[in-house]
């Protein structure tokens, strides 16, 4: 079907591919910002990418965010040398800062769940760190609250884990 | 059940690895999804920091916020089960010191005993913990020590046998490390790719890797007369020796992977032959930075080439100008720079507080010019707080002089850098004087008329 287009080429850049997402939005992108996901780079290399790439766990808009990320990140491993990348890296570190932060609880976890699924390991690595930091310097009590974490414990089993683990707590 | 509940164990576990330990730990209560997961983290995180009393003001790491600490450690160590781990970190502050000096002020007649006692059973608790976690076979151990006074840095246990067999990252601060160190690192790390010292007292004389990828050795106190290191698959090097006596050199032994290197010395203690070998031995680096070369009367000083790109944080002492010293040579005149071949993959060179004070103008072109003599495929050259004499009487000498004397100064020397595009010369307004600036240019321009030159004002 898309045939044509997954093999089209741009200029100077490798071979273009289709990412689809679970409901049916298209990305096209060069192979070297793909392959950022490990999960792609490995059907990159057997061949099974000729029929654009069904993202069936990724919605649209998370694909999106994904993408952009790749854009942003493709030159990083690629570019070392170049020197006029010098003042990108602060570009990055500001797009990644923004990005992070501008993540709401639900399109956070999907996100989460996408850098999984995809095997994008910094962008993973950088979502897990947002969330451990939402985390950070919370009381349990408090960390239910920011999550909406439901407190299945009736109070008599709440206290005999805080009894057992009475080591990790202050008193 | 929540967004973040309804995680995989395996997702939730990276969430919670960035957390420090106690928290962690703590999340046991969140909910009937939680109790457990803490158990198998495949991280721990423990720093001082989490068992400190808040409302105290100081950072004083009394007895009883080490109790703490060391109760914490014993109870998580018995209850976690994680069959290995990715990273164990332990973190304990620098503040041993200032809890013992407290005490002893009050007691001052026990002065020594406590002082001695405390940091004794603080170095012993350190040991505990390391072959606690290093039973886990972590593919990172970072452990920062407390300096309980200078000489009084432990050895660190690695333990024997294959505990770090998997450990691909060491970052230690704050360690006395001998040369059975070296010989783990060279024997028992048969994967480790990056090592990392931090203010270590040095007293290996030889550190030699076949796997190592990356090594820092940062503001740590040299304690033979050389140093030589072999790691024949290192890329990057970072190594200040600010604090070291190596009186007899540093070598680079088959350093051919070398892509970037940052290398800061102490400019009193070695020789500008020892200097400039230690410079050759970057031969094969793509990006390099020199910090504080000193191409003045008294010869090069200090030597810092650090990689470009490397994000440094301000946190390290930029050193400014040195007023007067006695060697009689320099780095780049000397003979010994002339033998080794080229930089031939240097790309990026920048030049960081360089070729200052107050030595001859004419030497000081020659030394640059020699420098890029020896950078055939130069792209981009930067020169902050170059050149610019900060002492005042060489201002002044040189405000007198007419700008057709200063001149013939660079005219004897040609710039021969037939690749470099791009030139910034980023000066400090209040430092720098128009005739330098001017001949700085003047040479640039003369010889490399394809180059663009940016000036900048800081």
């Amino acid at each position: 079907m898309a045939a044509a287009a997954a093999e089209a080429t741009i200029d100077g850049g490798g071979k273009m591919i289709i990412l689809i997402s679970a409901d049916g939005k298209r990305f096209e992108v060069t192979e070297a910002v793909a392959s950022q996901s490990q999960l792609i780079s490995n059907m990159i290399e057997d061949d099974c990418t000729e029929n654009g790439v069904r993202l069936p766990n990724v919605d649209g808009d998370i694909l999106t965010m994904v993408v952009d990320y790749c854009n942003m990140h493709a030159g990083d491993a690629a570019a070392d040398g170049d020197t006029t990348k010098a003042s990108s890296t602060e570009e990055l570190k500001k797009f990644d800062a923004e990005l992070v932060q501008a993540l709401e609880n639900p399109v956070l976890f999907k996100l989460i769940l996408a850098a999984n699924f995809l095997n994008i390991k910094s962008l993973l690595d950088m979502t897990c760190q947002r969330v451990a930091d939402m985390m950070s310097g919370k009381t349990p009590e408090q960390m239910r609250e920011t999550f909406s974490i439901e407190n299945d414990f009736t109070p008599e089993e709440e206290a005999a884990i805080r009894q057992e683990n009475a080591w990790a707590f202050d008193d | 059940m929540d967004r973040l509940s309804a995680l995989p164990d395996g997702l939730l576990h990276a969430v919670m690895s960035f957390l420090p330990a106690r928290q962690m730990a703590q999340t046991c209560v969140l909910s009937k999804r939680w109790v457990h997961l803490w158990r198998s983290v495949p991280s721990l995180n423990l720093d001082i920091r989490e068992f400190r009393n808040l409302s105290k003001e100081d950072d004083d790491d009394d007895d009883e916020t080490w109790g703490k600490m060391k109760d914490f450690i014993a109870n998580l160590l018995m209850f976690h089960h994680a069959p290995t781990l990715d990273t164990f970190t332990v973190c304990t502050g620098v503040v041993v010191q200032a809890a013992v000096g407290n005490r002893s002020r009050r007691n001052h007649r026990h002065n020594d005993i406590n002082y001695h006692a405390v940091a004794d059973n603080r170095r012993r608790d350190v040991g505990r913990w390391i072959r606690g976690g290093i039973k886990y076979c972590p593919r990172v151990l970072d452990v920062a020590v407390a300096p309980s006074g200078s000489g009084c840095r432990p050895p660190p246990d690695l333990g024997s046998g294959s505990c770090c067999r998997r450990l691909e990252r060491l970052r230690l601060s704050c360690f006395a490390l001998d040369s059975g160190f070296a010989r783990q690192v060279r024997d028992s790390c048969p994967v480790l790719r990056c090592l990392e010292l931090h203010r270590c007292h040095i007293q290996f004389s030889h550190i030699e890797s076949s796997t190592l990828n990356k090594l820092v050795i940062e503001g740590c106190i040299g304690c033979s007369l050389s140093l030589a290191i072999s790691a024949p698959r290192l890329a990057s090097l970072c190594l200040d020796l600010s604090y070291g006596a190596y009186k007899n050199g540093v070598s680079l032994n088959g350093l051919n992977s070398l892509v970037e290197a940052s290398v800061t010395l102490n400019v009193f203690q070695i020789s500008p032959e020892g200097e400039a070998m230690l410079l050759c031995g970057l031969f094969n680096v793509t990006n390099l930075e020199l910090e504080a070369i000193h191409a003045k009367l008294g010869g090069v000083l200090g030597a810092k080439l650090s990689a470009f790109g490397s994000a440094k944080g301000g946190g390290r002492e930029r050193r400014k100008f040195y007023g007067c010293c006695n060697v009689n040579e320099k780095v780049i005149l000397h003979e010994k720079f002339d033998k080794f071949s080229s930089f031939n993959n240097l790309r990026t060179l920048s030049l960081d507080d360089c070729f200052q004070g107050m030595g001859d103008l004419k030497e000081k072109f020659k030394a640059l010019g020699r420098l890029l003599e020896k950078c055939p495929n130069l792209e981009k050259l930067t020169l902050q707080h170059c050149w610019f004499l900060s002492g005042s009487t060489q201002r002044a000498e040189i405000e007198t002089r007419t700008s057709g004397l200063c001149l013939q100064s660079q005219d004897q020397v040609t710039f021969h850098c037939q690749k470099l595009k791009l030139i910034e010369i980023k000066h400090d307004s209040e430092l720098c004087c128009d005739h330098q600036l001017f001949q700085l240019m003047w040479g640039f321009w003369k010889d490399l008329k394809k180059a663009t030159i940016i000036l900048t004002k800081l």
